[in-house]
């Protein structure tokens, strides 16, 4: 049996306050991409492209262990907020990886010469990109609430397998794109002080607006449950 | 002041806040809607 719980207010008072901090926290963290942080030595100011294209591709990783985190919470208990947050997270996650995509080839065509490689990261990317939009396109498939929020949550589960994948494959095969810079094993940055703060910034920044962005998308999800419920009797 | 590939630059920036504005456009949307 589904159960069903009520939205929270609390989450519709953080709407407004999230809002009003992505703003600042984007505008200090342009500021210090695009001004403060110094030219890259070989790639020169194209390097301002990164602070963005990697901020959504970590942004995105958050996303798919968030949609994974609810999807067993869904299974566990059946509490249809998991659900919607997991469909949140998985349509947020898509936003950010398609990103993530057209950043890197923005910033591939002046620093490799082409738009597109098909380079491990580059195609382990792509493939988590389809993966979940397939994972969006399934939940359409029932109209049936429990059915579609349980096979969602499976599917949920199984595709944050390419999370890793997608990080690692640097390390596993010879690739064009550069090993790890900041998220390494022994957890010791080779980036300038200025590059690494204003990269920090962006992702600090980037994490308000998908939080923001899921309390108003978790929002329209639990008002849609509502109705199917009420539907239902 | 000279910076290089500033076309670059600009599409990059362009387009991602480009795109998380019409996703924030679609939520309001949506959200009026009542979807």
């Amino acid at each position: 049996m589904i159960k069903s719980i009520a939205t929270p207010t609390s989450t519709v008072r953080a709407r407004p306050i999230l809002g009003a901090a992505s703003i600042v926290a984007l505008f200090v963290a342009l500021w210090m991409a695009l001004i403060w942080s110094p030219p890259d030595a070989a790639m020169g100011s194209v390097v301002r492209i990164l602070y963005v294209h990697v901020a959504n591709a970590w942004l995105a990783y958050l996303a798919f262990v968030v949609v994974f985190l609810a999807s067993i919470a869904y299974l566990w208990t059946k509490r249809t907020v998991f659900d919607a947050i997991a469909v949140a997270s998985a349509e947020i996650g898509v936003l950010f990886t398609g990103l993530t995509l057209i950043l890197g080839s923005i910033w591939a065509r002046p620093t490799w010469g082409v738009w597109w490689s098909w380079e491990p990261r580059v195609v382990t990317t792509a493939v988590m990109f389809a993966m979940y939009v397939g994972y969006l396109l399934l939940r359409n498939l029932s109209d049936d609430l429990e059915r579609r929020a349980t096979r969602a949550a499976v599917l949920g589960i199984v595709l944050v397998v390419d999370v890793p994948i997608v990080h690692l494959s640097v390390t596993w095969m010879n690739a064009l794109h550069q090993l790890p810079t900041v998220l390494r094993p022994d957890l010791s940055p080779t980036l300038d002080p200025r590059m690494l703060a204003s990269l920090i910034a962006m992702t600090i920044a980037f994490t308000i607006v998908y939080a923001y962005l899921m309390v108003a998308r978790v929002e329209i999800e639990r008002r849609r449950q509502a109705r199917i419920i009420e539907a239902r009797g | 002041m000279n910076i290089d590939n500033f076309g670059f630059i600009a599409a990059g920036y362009i387009v991602c806040f480009g795109a998380l504005a019409l996703y924030l456009a679609s939520l309001r949307y949506r959200r009026r809607d009542g979807e």
